[in-house]
């Protein structure tokens, strides 16, 4: 932003006097761009959710508010909006009503270094990555504070579960991200984006096998740390009622859901930055995209079609998996993804001091890696097809109303 | 979770998880592309009756030319839904054959005892009204003969649900036809009419 900030400045030849004034401006519309951005993503995705569970559990999901159902998300919206603020006795009443503002900040907190496009960016810090595994905090705090401040022991469990299984998958998180930033060299969202290549096999995902897996274990520890399903241990429904958010009512607690949909953005964005080549378009170079506006909006559209499918993925995965118990989210954590992320660390180095003597092997690894996952892919594929075709749908009961 | 872990357990369980998830999300996302089974009710009621199997205990009907008035079904009801009338003389008649469906528990006792398949379940289920003594169902309007059970009959245009599809078809006008009892004043001995 401050690029375009001093692009304004010249344009229109304002003297440095007034320069504060137009970088505020600019920054203040940028964050508002950002929260509208992230609040029609919550609530489109609310919807979007809703219809494809019910697809995968074979019925329709909402269909009644308009095409499709697709004004659910503002009926409920709204619905919240005009409900009763209930605050019950005997609550820690301050923390009780800030709690979710902490949660919605947190998650909000990470579109300052999340970049759109080249130059369309709150913020390119060079700690980039430190920024939002520290911002991410925040949701820690305010989830622990809504449980304590509810007064209630569903509440407190709930957001004691919440807070151990946040911390301890932020350790996988940082340890797999640290697999890619070795052979980057850098922090910055931004250059790391800038390092990768606009073909799939220029990806870091593709970079050598300890990234490849590093992506997994990224994904599957940042999921752990939005509470999302299969995680979602601190909302359990069968044990907790709802968790950390069973005393809120109204808009606080649609914040709380607010900053849940938000996190599948921000997991999605931040796998696509650091794994899945961000904003590059293939055979375009990285100085001819960041000055044309047109490469720039083509850029921003391929980065969001990256991490809405990576969205997908996570809303799949909600209709397929259980919910783990508590041991064994803990056992997933410390025993498994820590020990495997060390060691793609440890790969990672290794190859990133092999490619340096023997660069053509770093291209021979990319393309075998990127076959595989083809060929992965394909197997996919059939796999589904062979469910369709020998699972057919006569073969069920088809029970009426 | 075994305590003692051996390093081709813990592979083993990193390959299963793996496997597992790999075939698991290909049957969710192979029942994503199917269509979904259930149907809005209100919207396609319709497409929902041909999607209702045989056999399935809807309201109770009665086709009253096969009627002997035997009465069986009556005595067979253990919840007296049944109200059949016969007149006595040398000419009978069935005057009365009503059906209170509301209270109606679906049991099917009375279509297994009826000698002529006259009384049966329905596929139809949707007959809410506003007011319970409408559900009442009078099958009979003008007092009709009983059937005479013929030997070796086969029974000819049997279709099932016809006379209650044409009940709940035309709501408006027949399902809602129920007669208010006649109710005495309580103080004096007078009726409405007398006093005018």
């Amino acid at each position: 932003m401050f690029e375009i900030s001093s692009k304004i400045l010249d344009y229109f030849g304002i003297s440095s006097d007034f320069s504060v004034i137009v970088v505020v401006l600019v920054f203040f519309v940028y964050g508002l761009f950002a929260l509208t951005f992230a609040s029609l993503f919550a609530g489109i995705t609310s919807w979007y959710e809703r219809r494809i569970a019910g697809r995968m559990q074979s019925r329709i999901g909402p269909n009644r508010v308009g095409y499709q159902g697709f004004w659910q998300w503002l009926a409920d919206g709204l619905k919240c909006w005009f409900k009763e603020d209930i605050i019950p006795k005997d609550t820690d009443s301050v923390l009780f009503r800030i709690a979710p503002y902490f949660v919605f900040t947190g998650v909000l907190s990470t579109f300052v270094v999340i970049p759109f496009s080249p130059t369309i960016v709150g913020s390119d810090m060079n700690v980039g990555l430190v920024y939002i595994i520290a911002i991410t905090a925040l949701v820690v705090a305010g989830i622990l504070m809504a449980g304590w401040a509810s007064n209630s022991k569903w509440t407190l469990l709930g957001g004691i579960r919440s807070a151990a299984q946040m911390i301890s998958y932020e350790i996988p998180v940082a340890l797999s991200l640290i697999v890619v930033i070795i052979p980057a060299g850098t922090l910055s969202l931004q250059k790391i984006i800038q390092m990768q290549g606009g073909a799939p096999y220029n990806w870091f995902i593709f970079h050598n096998p300890g990234t490849f897996a590093a992506f997994f274990i990224y994904f599957t520890s940042a999921l752990a740390e939005g509470n999302r399903t299969p995680f979602d241990l601190p909302e359990a429904e069968s044990e907790l009622v709802a968790g950390y958010n069973t005393e809120y009512s109204g808009m606080r607690f649609l914040f709380f859901l607010f900053a849940e949909w938000m996190n599948l953005y921000v997991i999605g964005a931040i796998a696509t930055a650091v794994f899945l080549g961000g904003w590059r378009i293939p055979g375009i170079a990285y100085e001819v995209q960041a000055a044309s506006l047109w490469l720039q909006f083509v850029g921003f559209i391929i980065f969001l079609i990256k991490a809405l499918l990576l969205v997908n993925v996570i809303i799949w995965l909600r209709w397929t998996l259980p919910r783990l118990r508590i041991d064994q989210l803990m056992i997933m954590c410390y025993k498994y993804l820590i020990p495997l992320s060390v060691i793609m660390i440890l790969l990672s180095v290794f190859f990133t001091v092999i490619y340096y003597s023997l660069p053509f092997l770093s291209l021979a690894v990319r393309i075998v890696l990127f076959i595989l996952s083809l060929i992965v892919a394909g197997y996919f594929g059939y796999r589904v097809y062979f469910n369709i075709k020998y699972f057919p749908d006569k073969t069920y009961l088809r029970w009426m109303i | 979770m075994d305590d003692i872990m051996s390093f081709t357990n813990y592979l083993a369980n990193i390959r299963n998880s793996v496997v597992s998830i790999f075939e698991g999300m290909a049957v969710t996302f192979s029942w994503m592309l199917r269509r979904p089974h259930t149907v809005q009710y209100p919207d396609k009621v319709d497409k929902g009756h041909e999607l209702i199997k045989e056999g399935f205990r809807g309201i109770l009907e009665v086709d009253v030319s096969l009627c002997t008035g035997c009465l069986a079904c009556q005595r067979t009801c253990p919840i007296g839904v049944i109200l059949v009338e016969v007149s006595k003389g040398t000419e009978r008649y069935i005057t009365r054959f009503d059906i209170d469906a509301a209270k109606c528990m679906y049991c099917g006792l009375c279509t297994e005892a009826c000698p002529t398949n006259a009384i049966r379940h329905t596929k139809e289920f949707a007959y809410s009204v506003d007011d319970i003594r409408k559900l009442v169902l009078h099958y009979i309007k003008e007092p009709v003969k009983p059937y005479k059970p013929v030997k070796d009959a086969t029974p000819d245009n049997f279709n099932a649900g016809r006379f209650v599809s044409e009940i709940v078809k035309n709501r408006e006008k027949e399902y809602v036809e129920y007669e208010a009892p006649s109710v005495k004043i309580p103080d004096g001995g007078q009726t409405e009419k007398e006093k005018n």
